[in-house]
């Protein structure tokens, strides 16, 4: 620190430096940079020629209770908010936990300024003026109460609940009449598919790599021939396929059309994640499991405390690039019928009202799929970092 | 004399192999080796690469199958029950050439993990074994390390504390010196050494002769998948009666 404070370097040649050495280090380099500004530039600039002159932007606060919940009952629209109070405070709680002995990290600001962002884009009115501080509040407290209080593996378990809690606050009548799944719908929709599918698929996807890793022929098979099957199988037919066949396996035609997106969303992801992991296992040396053996640990012993932990850290960012594929091939659930946040932003653009406004759409959207992909695969960093033991 | 005899022929035997044979496909890898090892015991086995030392000492805790012959270990016979094996497994030690430390675990976890798991150790208890075997080790301070941040000879005395921490009967070592930089065999050797003397029996396979020379009650050459040649480490270095152990023995301690 001395050293560098004797001779002081202003800012601009500091800049100057880091461009030479990056930026315009050959003259091919050079080259580059300037036709790569020049791109940037010229996108950058018509994207707000666009933005700002000519785009209808009204259409996205006119209907953006439709692309957060579809055709969700207005008056029912407390359950939805019961429950993204109840999340924030967990995500606060998450945060909070993971985050001992540190000041505030960005997670719970960069949440709150989403939600700022939700409350100016929707109409401000009675009933959001008190919701959308008290979710902001909720995340605020969260941290500040898992920072003190709580360890990362209760606040896992917390989320189970809180998942739980949600589908029963989000359906289930409490004497004026439920809310049929049929009515879920947009960004709601989506992530409620997207953590099921996520959630679900791992636990069975793992199972599915080590039965076809197991020494035992027919398991081995059962699971290699469901896995292939799937994975040569397009995800919309997949679909279909939910939609038709788990009411013949598990009897009675009435089952919830969510219930078999989820089976059908679930079956496919394990069947890929099982890939990954099976990449994972097969790449831990035989010493380890030798060097478990020979200390007198179990098979399944082996298996839970030193072979998976190390394959699934191995593959923690095919993981997470799964988990983001995932996220999004929830849109394809438009084929049967349900609304989720794509299916609705075509059915605003058919609107006669609308006409016209689908840049203006399907920007906004895409605006959304990305926050949420790049906090999962920000999130994924962190967690590689944590669980790098080689520093 | 190195070393003062011990008298070992009232001990009872530890491990005891009745023409044991052992194949990779077409390829005989153990020949009819019988041998035995009594209580106590320190047995060093040489012999050049390939030589089948290393699956033998392998197939004492059945990290490699034998297909005939007969291996009882502390009394129970190593056979296809899995209950034996367990048991077996439970009272001997083995550390490796490649240390297979678990990574994820820090140093005082790799230790602790079998205690707690196998022998129902409260954590307390087990973590206080193992910061006494890592004491004993020499290397108390790196407890909360992990292993990738140790020196090969650190993760290898973590490896020997690892196994110790089973308070095992017996003690395997397949080539313990042989993946560490020279600078770093002494401090593994020395905690070797240390052991061979508090009356653990020991099975090593290794090609450090001096080490062999100083703590060996016995030696056993292999060549071949078979054993060659039995004998005190005197006897041995000074007169060894096969041409194979002599023909070893020029060689590797010609130059």
């Amino acid at each position: 620190m001395q050293k560098t404070l004797e001779t002081p370097t202003p800012r601009a040649s500091r800049f100057q430096l880091w461009a030479q050495e990056n930026l315009f280090s050959t003259p091919l380099n050079s080259v580059l940079t300037a036709l790569s500004s020049l791109l940037i530039l010229w996108v950058v600039y018509s994207l707000s020629v666009w933005a700002f002159t000519q785009a209808r932007w009204a259409v996205i606060p006119a209907n953006f209770r439709l692309l957060m919940i579809g055709p969700f009952p207005i008056e029912q629209i407390w359950r939805v908010w019961t429950v993204l109070i109840v999340v924030s405070l967990t995500a606060g709680l998450h945060w909070g936990s993971a985050a001992k002995g540190q000041p505030l990290v960005r997670w719970p600001f960069i949440t709150a300024t989403l939600i700022a962002l939700f409350a100016l884009v929707t109409q401000w009115g009675f009933p959001l003026s008190i919701l959308v501080p008290t979710a902001v509040l909720a995340v605020f407290a969260g941290f500040f109460f898992g920072r003190a209080a709580l360890s990362p593996r209760a606040v896992n378990f917390t989320w189970l609940g809180v998942f739980a809690f949600a589908m029963i606050v989000l359906s289930v009548d409490f004497g004026q009449g439920g809310v049929q799944t049929r009515d879920w719908g947009g960004l709601l929709l989506t992530m409620i598919l997207a953590v099921v599918g996520i959630v679900a698929s791992f636990p069975l996807g793992v199972a599915l790599a080590i039965g076809r890793t197991s020494q035992y022929p027919i398991i081995s098979a059962i699971c290699t021939v469901f896995i292939e099957v799937v994975r040569g199988t397009p995800l919309v037919v997949v679909f279909f396929i939910a939609q038709l066949f788990v009411p013949l396996l598990l009897g009675g035609s009435n089952i919830d059309a969510l219930f078999r997106a989820m089976i059908g969303i679930t079956v496919f992801s394990a069947a890929y994640l099982a890939e990954n992991v099976r990449g994972g296992l097969q790449s831990l040396p035989s010493g380890q499991i030798e060097a478990a053996r020979a200390l007198g640990l179990t098979g399944t012993q082996t298996l839970l405390l030193i072979v998976l932990p190390q394959a699934l850290k191995a593959v923690v960012p095919a993981l997470v690039g799964q988990g983001i594929a995932l996220f999004k091939d929830t849109s394809l659930v438009y084929i049967i019928g349900l609304k989720e946040l794509t299916t609705i932003t075509n059915s605003i653009r058919n609107n006669p009202n609308f006409i016209g406004t689908e840049k203006e759409l399907f920007f906004t959207i895409s605006v959304i799929y990305f926050i949420f992909s790049y906090a999962m695969s920000s999130g994924a960093r962190n967690l590689e970092k944590r669980l790098n033991t080689n520093r | 004399m190195t070393q003062p005899l011990k008298d070992l022929s009232a001990a009872p035997v530890a491990i005891q192999a009745d023409h044991v044979n052992k194949y990779y496909g077409s390829f005989q890898a153990l020949k009819d080796v019988s041998m035995q090892v009594k209580q106590g015991e320190v047995v060093v086995v040489i012999g050049p690469s390939g030589s089948g030392k290393s699956t033998f000492i392998r197939c004492i805790n059945r990290l490699e199958e034998h297909q005939t012959g007969r291996i009882v270990v502390g009394g129970v016979e190593l056979t296809n029950d899995v209950r034996n094996i367990d048991a077996i497994r439970k009272d001997v030690g083995m550390v490796f050439q490649s240390f297979n430390l678990f990574p994820h675990l820090t140093v005082l976890q790799n230790i602790t993990i079998a205690p707690m798991r196998v022998k129902k150790l409260e954590k307390a208890a087990a973590e206080k074994v193992g910061m006494d075997l890592l004491e004993r080790v020499g290397i108390p301070e790196q407890a909360s390390k992990f292993p990738g941040q140790l020196s090969g000879g650190q993760q290898q005395r973590v490896a020997i504390a690892r196994a110790l921490a089973m308070q095992p009967k017996i003690m395997l070592f397949d080539e313990p010196t042989s993946a560490l930089d020279p600078e770093m065999i002494k401090e593994v050797l020395d905690v070797m050494k240390e052991l061979a003397t508090s009356g653990i029996t020991m099975m090593c396979v290794t090609h450090e002769m001096g080490f062999a020379r100083e703590v060996a009650d016995r030696i056993i050459f292999f060549d071949k998948g078979q054993v060659i040649e039995e004998a005190t480490p005197d006897d041995f270095y000074n007169n060894p009666k096969t041409d194979r152990a002599k023909l070893f023995l020029s060689q590797i301690l010609g130059h």
